[in-house]
């Protein structure tokens, strides 16, 4: 494969992935948040 | 006394159906081949604008209107004027029309689904695709009778909505449990075993390689919004009605980008899937991967099996988990589609939840069964081309119109940045204003008329003598005779946007209670 192509395959995983582990983790921070640590 | 309405279990479980509703059987074989098809990698690029611009915004709108309004799509474009009540029933007859020959399809998956325990399919696959399942005539007119083990496979889908349907978000939140993990399961063991034999770079290398030129072509552009557009499940109420389900102090933004980001993220795996067995065919057959591509029903029904024909290694458990890969894909897509219908008549007229779907799952599979017929498949062409096409842009427009400028965009946003964990700014405005709608109209455009032509002939290099309808309107689709394209096409749209200003204009249990 060219490296044009795995740079493509770089950016899209980037995006996608890393844009989804985002948003996952900042539900997850969110969710903690709102149910306290017992304070 | 009103009565309480339903709400998801669990975040979890709404943001799981709503990945559910908007990844589908396009995720595997549509967007792989338009990637490669339209620039290869440097498609990703106008695709991630498109995800951000359109996507991601149309889906903030469509679950802000169902949170904010608590109603499917029909009674919350009624909240926002009741003149426009309409705009729902048109989205939701859509999607239900969408369902009938999506059913269809599902149908020939369930009759794979079997015959992928031997193989049944042979070596030509194609014949035994076209002239064996759907046993195709000659043409459009030439109907015959329905098929019978495909109207079995119909009924088998139907009764699937129906039960996945039954007690609404409870019974969904179940079903989506297992019909959306398994297809990522399934596809993550296809990218696996495809990029594991011979031949699979070269495959990857036809989708990922870019051509940075294909950025300057309008073309690609809106080949992207249009992938996004289509793959998402908006426009067809569905998100409305599943984003009235979600509590009141739930978040809203975030479940948007998540929901987007998940369906793009499959789209781009099965690209992996999808390319790297090409690759394996193109290099067990000698041939140039350009020379095995395909796309839609031909790559899952034809290609497919003749890749799996060239497994060394059980093939057999290999078919089964593609077609079981497609069922699971289709049916939480199905299933949503039916329920902003449910969704909407119970907010109506308060009917009871059983009957109302059994009602239109019926009607729906009375309908489906005209798609198979032995010309079932120009057909199912026909419609889905100006339903996605037309009647999908169309709601998108209206959708972005109203909520934009009649209701106004920035009360949703205030509404949703309320009780989300990202919060939009007016960007989002900018996007539902201006972008999306402005996108929308020039996708309608560019399908109706030929855009080329009449930049052309306006710089004087037009064929001379031509008439102007050919200079100013594509070419019928797909060459299909005219009274068909009337039929299936404009007639249909027109015969959806009628049914929606009757069933609109009916009295509802709210103007009983008034």
């Amino acid at each position: 494969m060219p490296e044009s192509a795995w740079a493509m395959l770089i950016i899209a995983c980037a995006v996608l992935y890393g844009g989804l582990a985002c948003c996952i983790g900042i539900s997850l921070g969110a969710s903690k948040k709102k149910n306290g640590s017992g304070k | 006394m009103e009565k309480k309405r339903d709400t998801w279990d669990s975040r979890f479980i709404f943001v799981m159906a709503a990945i559910g509703s908007a990844v589908g059987l396009g995720n595997v074989w549509r967007f792989p081949y338009t990637c490669y098809k339209y620039g290869g990698g440097a498609f990703l690029i106008p695709f991630f604008v498109a995800l951000l611009t359109a996507g991601i915004p149309l889906m903030i709108l469509e679950f802000g209107l169902g949170h904010k309004m608590r109603a499917a799509a029909p009674l919350a474009f009624r909240c926002i004027r009741k003149k426009y009540e309409w705009v729902g029933w048109f989205a939701v007859l859509t999607g239900l029309f969408v369902m009938t020959y999506y059913g269809v399809v599902m149908g020939w998956c369930f009759r794979y689904l079997a015959y992928a325990f031997n193989m049944a399919w042979g070596n030509d696959t194609q014949d035994f695709f076209y002239n064996g399942v759907l046993q195709l005539s000659g043409g459009i007119g030439d109907i015959g009778a329905p098929v019978g083990w495909t109207v079995f496979g119909l009924f088998l889908c139907w009764l699937g909505v129906f039960f996945s349907i039954v007690k609404g978000v409870k019974s969904v939140g179940k079903v989506v449990m297992w019909t959306v993990p398994v297809p990522v399961i399934l596809l993550l063991a296809f990218v696996i075993r495809g990029v594991t034999l011979p031949g699979a770079m070269d495959g990857l290398s036809y989708y990922l390689t870019p051509d940075l030129k294909a950025l300057l072509d309008w073309e690609v552009w809106l080949q992207a919004y249009g992938q996004v557009f289509f793959s998402l499940s908006i426009g067809f109420g569905v998100m409305i009605a599943y984003g009235s389900f979600l509590s009141e102090d739930s978040d809203v933004t975030n479940n948007a980008f998540i929901t987007c980001l998940a369906d793009a993220g499959i789209c781009f795996m099965a690209g992996f899937a999808v390319f790297s067995t090409l690759g394996y065919l193109a290099f067990t057959e000698g041939k140039e991967v350009a020379e095995v591509v395909k796309s839609g029903p031909g790559l899952a029904f034809v290609t497919y099996p003749l890749i799996i024909n060239k497994l060394h290694f059980i093939p057999q458990a290999f078919g089964v988990m593609f077609f079981l890969l497609l069922l699971t894909l289709g049916i939480d897509s199905a299933f949503s589609l039916v329920e902003a219908g449910v969704a909407g008549s119970i907010d109506k007229w308060g009917f009871n939840r059983v009957s109302v779907n059994a009602i239109i799952s019926f009607l729906a599979f009375a309908i489906g069964v005209l798609y198979t017929t032995r010309a079932g498949l120009y057909w199912l062409d026909i419609v889905d081309f100006y339903l996605t096409n037309y009647g999908l842009a169309i709601v998108g427009l209206l959708e972005c119109v109203l909520v934009g400028y009649v209701y106004g965009a920035d009360k949703i946003r205030e509404h949703v940045n309320r009780t989300s964990e990202i919060r939009i700014g007016v960007w989002w405005d900018l996007c539902i204003k201006i972008v999306t709608p402005v996108i929308l109209l020039w996708m309608i455009l560019a399908k109706l008329l030929n855009v080329n032509g009449i930049i052309a002939k306006l710089a004087g290099r037009g064929p001379e003598g031509a008439p102007w309808r050919e200079i100013l309107f594509n070419p019928p689709y797909e060459g299909y005779p005219a009274w068909a394209q009337m039929a299936g096409g404009w007639g249909l749209l027109l015969a959806l946007f009628v049914a929606a200003l009757i069933i609109s204009s009916v009295k509802s249990r709210r103007d009983g209670n008034a």
